[in-house]
């Protein structure tokens, strides 16, 4: 079988979203008995092949704690509390740890944050990427160097790259390596978690550019997670902006762009840095997040945003429609009077 | 961290830095019996003992010959592997000594090294697996313990348990008096016999350093992101622990045991002591009292030696084990 033959059968278009998040709540234990992180609460998102979403967020806002949901990755600590994952129609949150490793890597894989370090020192980059390939068994033994070597070229690699150790590739070698080895079982789901956020402004461009060829060709539903919202908005067709665990808003990213409905939204478009803008323009939002252990009752976002009045510390604002489209949502009371 | 250096290069350099450790440990196993305190004569000090007799003493051993003098002959007889006559044991030639000792140290340490290696290097990697379990406390705990304990005073205990309490192992030396071996096989078992305590106490001590060593390695391993890479890739628990963990974990204890191996010749002092076991640890402590100056050279030099090659072999093992030092 041909690699388009594989591929076409793998990923027949449909409407169906790959990807269906429903209310994902997951939370990390402490040394202390009593208290929990609550990273991530009643998430909610889809993704369908081909198709993008990206997630924004300042550190610690539960971003990649969604990402390493999906996969069913968390570390010891972390477990999915509520909601479900479906993906491509099964629950993942259902799965047993033997289930769930036939999925990993072969069905969605991810890029992690990081990739100076995504390669065993002491192994080759073949060797590496091999492994997965023979675990999930998706090339014959005796094909699976050509499928290397293939993969390398894919991210602009030279094949020989394949014998090198990882101390022996450049940083962007290195995150283009890493790209191969995710793609490498054809998956259906790519998560990329912070994909460009060590690399110099030159290489994350090629890398985001790639991603997107390589998506076009594979047709995989892809989640970028990042707080670099200038990056992510040239990616993705949707954004989710998360706030300290919650998704706040979620739109396609023309529409948030634009007009969006929550002020935490505004603000972050606010701090981009721009060269066309004078420095004094770039807006800084005061205040840090709330503790995650014990976050407050309304609003996450109420203490440091201008437009909070009572009612937003009372109660938490429903993740709802906006602007009378039923693709635009955002939690917050007072929609109307955001302005960029 | 790109080297620029080759693996040649990096040979080459490394049997540079043999030859200079190797010159430099010719002339300090000359000096340093010469410059500690006392003579070859000292032992002999008593009302009998005349000036005279001392001198005589001195002339016969040629330590009236200038210094310079002393030195080349020394050289000389190192070098075509000649290590003179004892000056207690006269006249018995050192390297005679040290062959009748060497084989049972060799034994001696070497089944505590690799007992404390096959076992200390899993307990570790097990430990750190178990990051903060019950498992990993007892473990950690449990190596603190035999590592805090003087070696000596273990041996003792093990010696009075083993040895009078519940006898059931000898009380030292490595044969009963009088005893007569019929055969290679004859004499193995009563060696093993008589090394059984002795063992057991070195590796007590012995498998903690490792145990610790390991732990400590893969815990520095473990939260790495190719770690976690691995996991997602869909491997189980146990293909990620030895086929990505435990490899980068294990350098670090490879260069340990280079240390190690030197001390395969040298013995253990303490625990030979305690155990009456003829060894190179016991004789090496004879000489010194003795201040027999052939034999002290004799026995360091080929415990120095020995470590010298073991740290340069460790060094090339781990160049062949690890692709970033010494670039390809």
């Amino acid at each position: 079988m041909t690699e388009s033959e594989l591929m076409n059968q793998r990923s027949a278009p449909s409407d169906e979203p790959i990807l269906s998040v429903e209310g994902l709540t997951t939370h990390y234990e402490t040394d202390d008995v009593d208290s929990v992180v609550q990273a991530a609460e009643n998430v909610s998102f889809t993704v369908s092949r081909g198709q993008t979403i990206g997630l924004v967020g300042e550190s610690g806002c539960g971003k990649s704690t969604v990402g390493l949901s999906l996969l069913r990755a968390l570390p010891p600590q972390g477990s999915i509390v509520d909601g479900s994952v479906y993906f491509d129609g099964q629950d993942l949150t259902t799965f047993k740890k033997k289930e769930i490793k036939k999925i990993q890597w072969n069905r969605i894989s991810m890029i992690y944050q990081g990739a100076q370090n995504a390669f065993n020192p002491v192994k080759t980059i073949d060797t590496q990427i091999r492994e997965a390939l023979a675990k999930h068994d998706v090339v014959p033994k005796n094909q699976r160097r050509e499928r290397i070597e293939e993969l390398l070229q894919k991210v602009d690699l030279d094949p020989g790259v394949a014998d090198r150790y990882p101390h022996e590739l450049s940083g962007g070698m290195k995150q283009r390596a890493a790209i191969a080895m995710a793609i490498s079982c054809e998956p259906d789901l790519l998560i990329a978690d912070e994909p460009t956020t060590a690399l110099d402004v030159v290489v994350q461009a090629k890398v985001l550019r790639m991603l997107l060829d390589l998506q076009e060709e594979f047709n995989f539903g892809m989640v970028v997670i990042s707080h670099n919202l200038a990056a992510i908005m040239k990616v993705s067709d949707d954004i989710g902006v998360m706030y300290a665990g919650n998704m706040v808003e979620r739109s396609s990213a023309e529409n948030i762009f634009e007009d969006p409905q929550h002020p935490y939204t505004a603000k972050l478009f606010g701090s981009i840095i721009d060269p066309q803008r004078p420095p004094k323009q770039v807006e800084n939002i005061p205040g840090v997040p709330p503790d995650l252990r014990n976050p407050p009752d309304g609003c996450r976002f109420a203490d440091r945003c201008d437009l909070a009045t009572e009612e937003c510390s009372a109660q938490m604002p429903a993740f709802e429609p906006k602007n009378e489209s039923t693709e635009h949502l955002a939690a917050c009371f007072h929609s109307e009077e955001v302005s960029r | 961290m790109a080297t620029t250096e080759s693996k040649s290069e990096f040979l080459v350099r490394r049997l540079g830095h043999f030859t200079v450790a190797f010159c430099a440990l010719l002339v300090i196993n000359f000096a340093i019996p010469r410059v500690m305190p006392g003579d070859p004569t000292t032992q002999f000090v008593g009302p009998g003992f005349t000036e005279e007799a001392r001198q005589q003493m001195l002339e016969q051993f040629g330590l009236n010959e200038p210094m310079w003098e002393q030195f080349l002959l020394y050289l000389i007889n190192t070098l075509t592997g000649d290590f003179g006559l004892s000056f207690s044991r006269y006249p018995t030639p050192v390297f005679e000594l040290m062959m009748e000792r060497l084989p049972r140290t060799l034994f001696l340490m070497g089944a505590s090294v690799s007992l404390s290696v096959a076992i200390g290097v899993p307990l570790g990697a097990f430990g750190a697996w178990k990051f903060g379990q019950r498992q990993d406390v007892l473990i950690t705990q449990g190596s603190l313990f035999f590592r805090s304990i003087p070696t000596f005073w273990l041996a003792i205990l093990m010696l009075f348990v083993f040895g009078y309490l519940i006898p059931i192992f000898p009380l030292g030396g490595v044969s009963a008096a009088g005893t007569e071996y019929t055969g290679l096989l004859d004499y193995l078992a009563d060696l093993i016999y008589h090394s059984v305590l002795p063992i057991v106490t070195l590796s007590a001590y012995f498998v903690a350093g490792y145990t610790f060593l390991m732990r400590a390695s893969l815990l520095d391993i473990l939260p790495e992101n190719y770690i976690t890479i691995a996991q997602t890739k869909g491997l189980s628990d146990r293909e990620v622990l030895f086929r990505h963990a435990v490899p980068p974990a294990v350098l670090p204890v490879i260069t340990q045991l280079g240390f190690q191996i030197g001390r395969l010749v040298g013995g253990a002092i303490l625990v030979e002591a305690v155990f009456s076991y003829p060894g190179m640890g016991q004789l090496m402590f004879e000489a010194v009292l003795a201040r027999d100056f052939p034999l002290i050279q004799g026995t360091f030099f080929l415990l120095t030696l020995t470590v010298l090659t073991a740290m340069l072999i460790a060094d090339l093992l781990y160049a062949f084990l690890d692709p970033r030092v010494g670039g390809s």
